[in-house]
């Protein structure tokens, strides 16, 4: 009825997709790489820096210092292709605010 | 693994910024899935040793972070679709301020295998948590995190010609 229209209308709509950020370990067309016994580059980073970071970071931020990690690692498997081999993370996101944890904290409901 | 401790933020942090971002103040912060495929059936893909540590410092990240986590290994294509579909569908989501979803598996340009070699689209993960497909989730922050080649291209890197920018 009209006044069902009339709330729909002002409520607006949204997009089908939106707010979702995602975290890649490597970039399109490459390969993603892992220590067979510490676990992959990009999830000890990302451990790494949501740790000492999600206090007073927001998560878009977080992943910007994650790229930092990442970028600055290479390959140790003397002898193999691998050695000295680089990875590079990426981000995209549609969040349309700051993401922040806030971890820790018991917040009134 | 496990031997880290998150930081806790401050009361005045949170007041000084709470407005202006997503809310997150549930308890739980959200629901958290650990999708991690480390073995493989028939040729092709090797084995991911390294896959569960992965899965256990995630794990107590996430915890830390405040999330409820649940994780499902060594799922085929088929199966792994289903599990990502239920919890989409969750009820909890209502409740809750956000949610997170890790895949740990081989991967090509937009997919990651099951483990029986068949692909699943990441477009089509996301088409699940979309605000048309899960209502309980519009407006609230999706976190995915994915650990997956995107290509057989092994990075052998450039030389550094300028260190200008090293902290």
């Amino acid at each position: 009825d009209a006044g069902k229209e009339r709330e729909r209308t002002r409520r607006g709509k949204l997009p089908t997709q939106s707010d979702i950020i995602c975290g890649y370990a490597c970039l399109r067309g490459t390969a993603a790489l892992r220590n067979t016994r510490q676990g992959s580059w990009y999830i000890q980073a990302l451990v790494k820096v949501f740790t000492e970071r999600a206090h007073n970071t927001h998560v878009a931020d977080m992943l910007v210092q994650v790229n930092a990690v990442i970028r600055d690692r290479e390959g140790f498997a003397p002898g193999t292709d691998f050695h000295r081999c680089k990875e590079m993370a990426e981000y995209s996101s549609t969040l349309c605010r700051p993401l922040y944890l806030f971890p820790g904290l018991s917040l009134p409901p | 693994s496990g031997t880290f401790s998150v930081r806790p933020t401050t009361a005045q942090f949170y007041h000084e910024h709470h407005k202006q971002s997503y809310r997150m103040a549930s308890r739980p912060r959200g629901a958290a899935l650990i999708v991690s495929n480390e073995v493989f059936v028939g040729e092709g893909l090797g084995h991911r040793p390294g896959g569960a540590a992965d899965t256990g410092v995630l794990r107590a990240l996430l915890s830390q972070l405040g999330y409820r986590v649940t994780s499902v290994c060594n799922s085929p294509a088929q199966e792994l679709e289903t599990r990502l579909r239920d919890f989409a569908l969750s009820a909890d989501h209502r409740r809750t301020d956000s949610c997170v979803v890790v895949l740990l598996s081989h991967g090509v340009e937009g997919a990651i295998y099951g483990v029986d070699g068949k692909l699943v689209q990441i477009h089509d993960i996301f088409q699940l948590f979309d605000n048309a497909n899960c209502p309980n989730l519009q407006n609230k922050p999706k976190m995915f995190f994915i650990q997956a080649c995107r290509g057989d291209r092994t990075d052998r890197g450039v030389d550094r010609l300028d260190g200008a920018d090293a902290p």
